[in-house]
Order: structure tokens, then sequence, then C-alpha cells
């Protein structure tokens, strides 16, 4: 009791981190909840959607038809970003294509010299090649129907009849997970980076203290048993990570008012509760091994750590675009577990599958206790010996 | 003795509701060791702090050498040296390296410094540690490289802010050695300290502060002579009746018996062969005793007197 | 003194080993980490060849050279689209619906009139090969459509079908050396490391302020110039830093073979600045009023993570979003700065862009230095 008692007095010193790092994490909420997917559910074909920034100087049947095709397809955005902003945009992915309709297209579209639409997209992505390759194959059919003989309006029509998917492609299988999440799903994603930053940041330093020479000997002079200590030190960690966790969960929640008290809404707040539990446990495996010299290097430490298992894990970068290598070494986490669990409560999976989950993060929680445990008494052993 | 080194006049200094100096006034001369006197808490280093202008305050005046000190006077600073309570070295730099860095922030030649840093070390006897890191040193060759730090670039002026906390009686004994002789080469020495004995033995003036003021200044001898209490007659003495304390107490110069733990304490102001006096009377009054000593008062004595506390907690 | 002071300072800093094994740790390791996880993204979104299967049935409108055509084309970077094999329906299901799949489609050609296209999954494969498919749609469409109402006109239809159409979209890629987006991270990664130095240069005031250390009373007390001081202080802290980020950088180049996509002076050059700004910074924080040793170290974790998770460090696409809803805090925040040089030497190279983002670094770098300088003139604390 004493351990514990003293771990929340010394916690106390860390206030003003804990301000400034709660400070943090309603900035990432805010900005992550305004940053999710479309809440969409496919079971027939359809094309990939991406999102383009269309620019229609010209304004004319043809042009318009151009883009309504597109619109039919993807997000067209109009925006007057300078040609700079544009390719910015384009790098990192917020658009994969700009494109933009000369003035008088639809004039010289039959003649030599005619105006061409101009694309801007990254050539060796395979989203950009598409777009262009649709845009080739529309106005390369209004064109040849229109040499077949064709006026332009009953070109437009056939080529729009000749491209609309459902007309042709057919879907072997159903569709797997389209890629597609809802809000909840993202920003839960986020929240176990929240908790171990914000855990680790005010808890570590505390454990670290324990575990400087005098106060660690001074420790093992006296009549608590090292489980004991070690059983106090992980009560100290969870309920931290039990006040963090409750504090970023009505937090989120706030951002969640159409998911709050469902099913998915449920599971999600026990996947992270679980999560935080373990991260209590994975406090105190740290604070087994490590020392005061730690202390010193614990800015580091803690962004290596928390950076590692978010990436590794598929909080900052989805799973199905890490390597395999990536995700065996990913498995040893808890955060991959915690991914892999919330995609299958985001896909409405049974509840045996998703418990499945919880249990791997629990089998690593409970290492990290076993562990912790287990070094503390080789250090007690070595001291004896 | 010549000039006024310090000067510090109706000092105040406020610590929200806590007053730490309460117009607090002394002057130093020339060749003065001059002893800061006073229990826990009662103001001295914040007295030391002001006259680096570390530490800013609220009223007063502070001269060094004649002239006001504040915080841009580095002709001022470069004529202090610093011992400071707590040992203040780079971890990082081997004993050598600390004494030559921060005597380097005085001297600029090069030559002179090694000079000096080499006279430094073997003053505070630890030029065979040269090579070592300060976490490879005992607890008294640490306060040792820490006076050196201090001391190495000569100044006029050293303050010794109480330079042998936590220090063994050897490294102590060291350490008030060289102060003494730092004092003989020159330097004006303020020290500060709530060890009376360290006290008497090495300051010709004392000032005994508490609670931000000045209780007493003076020559040990004058201090003493401040008090009523002149000697103490200790008897080691058992079963002594209320009557017999009472007829010690009507003796010539005694003003004060004090009776426990079969220990008589008698306290005399003024007269001489004041011992000689109670002893007659035991022999006369067949009281057998096992001893009897007298004891000469002490700055403790003075304090107790002046304040009615003693000044160092019990330990 | 000056270089006294300097060779003194720059021992204790090169003497921190731990500090210098952390700092290095921290650079390898996620740099490390980020090419393991990334390695494979950009490869996997760049064009590949497919594997389709095409089902060819009775050639009765003649139109049997539609396969060749479709081995012909090419993505605009010159790869080969298809990968075509030719094989019965039964076959080509089971190639597809094998539990790896073996093809990501069937061409059905088997009625020329409504081409078919199987796939089985939604995705980008998926959609370029029904891209493919419509323009064959299209083709077949006008020669039935004119085989059934007007036979006569097949000859020029054809002859027209045959003629290059105009070429009406005209493709520009991005430019730059590595379009590989997650290189960004790296960009990042390095922001971060710079910025990290700034928990080294918070502590040079500790060493020469009273109220902040045991140390910094003394040199408080000492005649040494506070400026002198402070900038030997800062050079020391500087070189070793310097250090940290050049080897992280070197590893990233030579071992990693990250590809930053610029010349590699300029880097270099952007590295350091980026480090110098990041000492500032620290240097900055350690002279503001008389907070606690604890507290300062908090601000500069959260302008470290909080920059980092703005500049996209963590979820990739937020500095993007801000660019688009708030570009302000992009603008001010150091680390999208020092991202953004790297960003522009790969895109752009050395140009307009590059120098405005290197002329705000600096100038932040300058603004930190002076106002730490400023704040660090010699005064009396009211308390210690």
């Amino acid at each position: 009791m004493q351990v514990f008692k003293a771990f929340f007095k010394l916690i106390k010193n860390y206030k003003i981190g804990l301000f400034l790092y709660f400070g943090l994490c309603l900035l990432m909420t805010v900005v992550v909840s305004s940053n999710y997917g479309d809440d969409a559910e496919d079971s027939a074909y359809s094309n990939v959607s991406r999102t383009l920034i269309v620019k229609d100087n010209d304004n004319s049947e043809l042009s318009k038809a151009v883009v309504d095709y597109l619109k039919d397809q993807h997000d067209v955005e109009a925006h007057d970003y300078t040609n700079d902003e544009i390719k910015d945009l384009i790098y990192s992915e917020f658009y994969t294509a700009y494109i933009e309709i000369p003035k008088g297209f639809m004039d010289k579209h039959l003649e030599d010299d005619a105006l061409t639409i101009k694309t801007l997209y990254d050539t060796a992505k395979a989203g950009g090649s598409f777009i262009s390759l649709q845009l080739d194959s529309f106005t390369g059919g209004v064109v040849r129907y229109e040499n077949a003989g064709y006026s332009l309006s009953e070109a437009i029509e056939n080529t729009n009849k000749s491209i609309k998917t459902e007309n042709f492609v057919e879907l072997g299988k159903k569709v797997e997970d389209d890629n597609s999440n809802s809000k909840l799903y993202s920003l839960f994603l986020f929240l176990p980076y929240g908790i171990m930053t914000m855990v680790l940041w005010c808890a570590l330093p505390v454990i670290l203290r324990f575990n400087s020479k005098e106060i660690k000997d001074r420790t093992a002079i006296s009549a608590i048993l090292p489980v004991k200590r070690t059983i106090a030190l992980f009560m100290g960690s969870t309920v931290v990570c039990i006040a963090v966790y409750l504090i970023l969960l009505i937090l989120s929640s706030c951002f969640l008012a159409d998911f709050v008290f469902t099913r998915k809404w449920f599971l999600s707040a026990l996947n992270l509760l679980v999560f935080s539990v373990v991260n209590g446990a994975f406090l105190v495996f740290f604070s087994s091994f490590s020392s005061e010299k730690l202390l010193k290097a614990k800015d580091m430490l803690i962004n290596i750590i928390t950076i590692a298992f978010a990436f590794l894990g598929g909080i900052f970068v989805p799973l199905e675009l890490l390597g395999e290598d990536v995700k065996n070494v990913g498995r040893l986490l808890p955060t991959y577990w915690y991914a892999v669990g919330l995609e299958k409560i985001e896909n409405g999976s049974a509840l045996s599958d998703i418990a499945s989950c919880f249990g791997m993060q629990a089998v690593f929680g409970v290492f990290c206790l076993a562990a912790g445990l287990a070094i503390s008494r080789v250090h007690l052993y070595l001291k004896e010996n | 003795m010549s000039g006024t080194v310090v000067e510090i006049n109706n000092l105040v200094k406020r610590y929200k509701e806590l007053i730490a100096l309460d117009n607090f006034s002394f002057k130093i001369s020339e060749g003065d060791v001059f002893g800061l006197l006073g229990p826990n808490g009662s103001g001295k280093t914040t007295t030391i702090n002001c006259l680096l202008s570390l530490l800013s305050y609220d009223k007063g005046e502070i001269k060094l050498f004649g002239e006001k000190m504040t915080p841009s006077r580095r002709d001022l600073k470069s004529r202090i040296g610093v011992v400071s309570q707590n040992v203040a070295v780079f971890d990082e730099l081997t004993v050598y390296e600390n004494v030559d860095y921060f005597c380097g922030l005085y001297i600029g030649d090069k030559k002179l410094r090694k000079q000096y840093v080499e006279e430094a070390l073997e003053f505070v006897d630890i030029t065979d540690f040269r090579k070592f890191y300060p976490k490879k040193l005992s607890g008294g060759l640490l306060r040792r490289l820490n006076i050196a730090c201090g001391i190495a670039h000569k100044p006029e002026l050293i303050i010794f802010d109480e330079p042998t906390v936590a220090v063994d009686p050897q490294s102590r004994n060291k350490i008030l050695e060289g102060i003494a002789e730092l004092n003989k080469n020159g330097a004006t020495i303020i020290y500060t300290s709530h060890y009376m004995e360290e006290v008497e033995q090495l300051c010709n003036r004392v000032l005994i502060m508490d609670k931000g003021k000045k209780i007493a200044e003076g020559t040990k001898d004058e201090l003493k002579g401040m008090i009523k209490n002149t000697e103490s007659i200790v008897v080691n003495v058992r079963h002594l009746s209320d009557e017999t304390i009472n007829d010690i107490k009507g003796l010539h110069h005694v003003y004060d018996v004090k009776y426990m733990n079969n220990t008589l304490t008698v306290k005399c102001s003024g007269g001489k062969h004041n011992i000689t006096h109670v002893s007659e009377y035991f022999e006369q009054h067949n009281i057998d005793y096992d001893r009897i000593y007298s004891e000469l008062p002490t700055l403790n004595d003075v304090f107790l007197e002046i304040t009615g506390k003693e000044l160092r907690d019990k330990e | 003194m000056f270089a006294n002071i300097f060779n003194y300072r720059f021992k204790i800093a090169l003497r921190s080993k731990d500090a210098i094994f952390w700092s290095l740790i921290f650079a390898l390791a996620l740099g490390t980490l980020f090419s393991f996880a990334f390695k494979s993204i950009y490869e996997n979104a760049q064009n590949a060849t497919l594997d389709v299967t095409v089902v060819e049935g009775d050639d009765e409108y003649g139109m049997v050279d539609i396969v060749d055509t479709l081995k012909d084309i090419e993505y605009e970077d010159g790869t080969k689209m298809l990968n075509i094999k030719n094989v019965d329906m039964d076959e080509a299901k089971k190639l597809l619906n094998a539990k790896e799949p073996k093809v990501s489609g069937i061409i059905d050609l088997r009625d020329m009139s409504d081409i078919k296209l199987l796939v089985n999954e939604n995705g980008i494969e998926s959609s370029i090969l029904s891209g493919i498919v419509s323009i064959y749609r299209q083709y077949s469409s006008i020669i039935i459509e004119t085989i059934k109402t007007d036979p006569s006109k097949i000859e020029a239809v054809l002859e027209s079908l045959d003629e290059e159409t105009n070429e009406l979209v005209e493709s520009e890629g991005l430019g730059g050396n590595n379009k590989d987006p997650y290189v960004t991270y790296f960009y990042n990664l390095i922001a971060m490391i710079a910025m990290m130095a700034s928990m080294t240069g918070v502590e040079i005031p500790e060493s020469c302020q009273a109220n902040q250390s045991e140390v910094g009373k003394r040199v408080d007390c000492s005649p040494a110039s506070r400026v002198l001081y402070e900038i030997s202080g800062l050079l020391a802290a500087l070189i070793v830093k310097f250090a940290i980020t050049i080897i992280g950088l070197l590893y990233f180049i030579y071992v990693l073979k990250i590809n930053f996509g610029g010349d590699l002076p300029y880097i270099f050059l952007t590295s350091i600045l980026a480090t110098l700004l990041g000492v500032s910074v620290g240097f900055f924080v350690g002279h503001i009023g008389s907070l606690s040793k604890k507290t300062r170290e908090s601000i500069l974790t959260a302008i470290v993570v909080g920059g980092g998770f703005l500049s996209g460090l963590m979820v990739a696409n937020v500095k993007t979003l801000i660019e688009v809803k708030c570009p302000i805090i992009n603008r001010i925040n150091p680390f999208a700065a020092i991202s953004d040089a790297f960003y522009s030497l790969n895109m752009y190279g050395v140009s307009d862009r590059f120098y405005n983002s290197i002329i705000y670094i600096v100038g932040l770098t300058v603004v930190f230095t002076v106002l730490g300088l400023i704040m660090s003139r010699r005064k009396s604390y009211a308390s210690l």
C-alpha cells in the first residue's frame, strides 16, 4: 500500500506535464476526428473511387459530359490551387489527380489541332494511371462514335453506356472490406497512441524514480516483498492508465455522438480498456530493468516506444499496407491485436472472434507482468549472491 | 585593519509573506574572518546570495570593496570566490579540468591559470586525484574539490557557505586549516555555519543571526561578555536534596542551578574561584561527588541566553 | 576565455555518453523501423503488370486482333499493363478463384457483342481492367451496330476505328526524384531528431543561471561574460548534435538506402540548419521565466511530439489536412518547415521554395537564439 500511495504522491509532481500531454492528445483527437473515411458499404462491383480536382474552363456539352462522367465515379472537387499547391497535394496523396479542361476543347476536339485535357498525377502510381485511362477511354469513345457517324450527343450517350461497369463487370466472390471505415474506427484506432503517450510521459518517470539506486536499495532492505512492490507499481500504473482511458473515452465520445452506446462503441471501449490495463503491465515490465540512467534518456525512449508500437501495430499506417515481415513483428505487440480487434468490431465480426484479440492483448500483459517479476527476482538473487 | 570589504545596510528580503532578512546590516573589514552564525533557516544563505547579487532584495544597500554591488559588476565579481553549501562541479570533467574550468572564468592567461590550478589542488591536497572524475571521489574529497574550484583564482574575498556539512572530521580539520591559511595569505573570509565550534575556532569576528535579524555582533570575547553567564560548574553527584540545591543557589555569584540526571549545573556570573566555592560546600556537608569541572561560556550559551533556544537542532 | 569555456563545454557534451548514445539509438531505431515498415508500401502502389486470362469464343465479327492490341497497352511510364493468358472459362475461373488468385480478372470475349469482365474484388486492379474492357466494348458495339444497321458502311467504320484518334488527354508527371510519399516520414524523422536537440539546448542556460543549478550559481558569481559563456555552450552542443544528425542521415542514406530525392550537400545543409533550430528552441525555452526543469522538459516534449504530429510524423496526411484547412499552422510549425525544405529539394530542386523554407528555419533560429540571449542578461533572481 505504501508503494501504491507513494506512486500517486510522486505523480502529482508531473501534473503540468500531464496537463500539457492531455492538451496534446486533445489536439490529436480533434485533428484525427476531422480526417476520417466515408461510412459506405458496398456489395456490388464498383470502380475505385478517388478524390480529384477538376477545372472545367470550357463549360461545353462535351466538357460537362467529361466532368459528369468523373463525378459519377469519383469525388470531384473544384479548387483554385496554384500549380505547386496541387503538386504538394497530389504528392501527399490528398488528391489522386488534377484535371484541367481547356477553353475551346469541344470546338476543336475533332480537328488536327485539338486541345488536350491536362492531367497531373504521379505517373508511377496505378491510381493516377487509372484516372488517365478512364479519361482516355471516355474521350476516345466519344471520338470513335463520332467518327463512326454518330452525333456528339449520341456519341456521349453510347460512350456512357459502354463504360458503365454494371453492364459488363461481374464480381466473383463477395466483396470483403472496402477500406472505408467509420469515424468511430478512425478515432479509436488512434487512441492507444494517446494513452501510451500520456501514461508513459507521466508514469514512467515516477517508476524510474522508484528504481533510482538509493530508493530501490532502501526498498530492497525493507520488509516489503519484491512481488508486492511489483504488484503495487502495476496497480498504480493501471489506475493511471484507466484514468487516462476514461478521460480519452469521454473526450472521443464527444466527437462520436452517433455511435455512443451502440454495440460498436461498447466493444471498442472494451478493447481500449483491455489495452489500457495491458499498458499498465508493460510499464511494470519496463520498470523492472530500467535504471536511473534511463531517466535521462526517457524523452527519446518514450518516443521510440510509442512510435514503434504505433507503426508496427498498424495505428498510424493501416495494417494492409504494411508488409508481411512488419506484421510478423507487429503480432508481438498489443497495439497490433488492438487494431485487428477494432477492425473486427468495425466489420461486425462475431464476439468470440473479437474476444480472441482481447485475449492476445491480455497474453502480452501477463507476459509483461511475469517477465517483470522474474527480472526483479533475478536482480535480487544476483545481489544476494 | 584597513578598508571595509563588505558593507550591508538595512537589507530587507521578503519571500511573499515571509521576511527572510529584516533590516539586516553589518560590515566586514579587510583581513577579517567573519563568522555568520545562526540556526537553519535564519537567513545566512539568503544574506550571502544577496551579497553576491544572485538574489534580488526589497530594500537596503550592499557595497563590496566600497562600491555598490549589482549583477553586472564583473570587476567586483572577479575579486570574490565562493564555496557553496552544495558541491557545484561537472561530473563529466576530471578534478583538474573542473578547477581549470572554473578558474578559467576569472583568469584568461593560460600560464598563470595553470600555476593557480596547481596551487589550488595542492592547497586542498587533492593533487593525487587530479585525473579522477567527481563521481569517484569520497564526500570529503569532493568538498575539497569544491573549495579548490572556488578559490583557485586567488580572490580577495572568499565566501564559505557551510563548507563542512556532511564531512568527516579529518577532512573538516583540513578544510578549517586551509581557510585559516587563506586568511593568513591576505584573503578576507566570510564563513557561515551553524557549527559554533568551527566559528569559535576560525573567526575573529562573529555575527549571530536568527529569523533574518542580527542578534549580536562582535569578537568572541565581546559576545561572551554580553551575557550574564561567565562560568558553568558541572558536578556529577547522586541524590541531592532540594535543601542542598537551594543552599547552592545562595552561594556568592551563583544565579542559576539545575539538577538533572545526577548532574548539577551551577551557573555563575562574574567572580573568581567559583569552582572552589562549590567544592568546599560539598566537602563541608560531606556530600560525595564523582567529578567536578568548570565550563567557560560558548557561543551557544550566548545564543541560548539571547534567544532562549539552542543554536543547533538537537542531534 | 571563450576558447577555454568552449573547450570544456565541448568536452562535457562529448563525455555525456548516455545522452549521445540515446540520441543515436533514437535516430537509428526509428529510421530502421520506418524503412522496415514503409519499404514495400510504395512499391505495392506502383504500376504493376496485371495477369489476366482471356476467354475467346467464335470470332463471328472478325475481331481476333483484339487480343494482340490488349497485349500492347502500356502505362504512361512504359510499363506493360497486361500479361495475357488464353485459357478456357473453367481454367480461368480456377485461376481467379484460387486461394491465392493467380490472375486479377477474366476478360470474356465469347460474346463479342457483350464483352464481359469477371473480377473477384473491388480495387485498383479491377478498375484498370474495367477501363480497358470498356474501350473494347466501344469498338465492338460500333462494329456490331454498323453490321446490323448498315453493313455497307463497315469498311469506312473499320477504317475510322483504325485511324489514330486525336490524343485528347495529356498527362504530366509530378516531377521530383523520389515520388514515394513515404519518404516524407524520413523528412519528419530528421526534423524530430533535430528538434530533439532542443533537450540539449535547454541545458545550456541551466549551467549558468543561479536559479537553475549549483554550477549555475558558481558561474553567475564569476565575471565571465554571460553571452560568451552561453554562445560557447551553444556551439559545443551544436557540434555534438550536428554529428548525431549527420550519423543518422548517413545511416539512412547509405545503410537503409533511403532516397531523399535531393542533392546530398543540400540535404546535409538542411539537416544541420534544422539541428541549429532545434538547439535554439531549447535554448529559448531554457530562458523562459522561472520554470522548473520538469516543466521546461514537458514544454519541449509537447513541442516535439505535437509539432511532429502536425507535420505528419504519425499520421501522414495530417500535414496536408492542415494545409487545406488551416495552412497558417504549417507556416509556423518548425517541423513543417524542415520537412518542407526536404520535400522541395526532392520535388523542385534548389528552388525559391527551398530557399523560403531555409530562410524561415534560419529566421526562427535567429529569433529564438537572440530572444534567449536577451533573456539571459545578468540579473538577480527573486528566489533560488
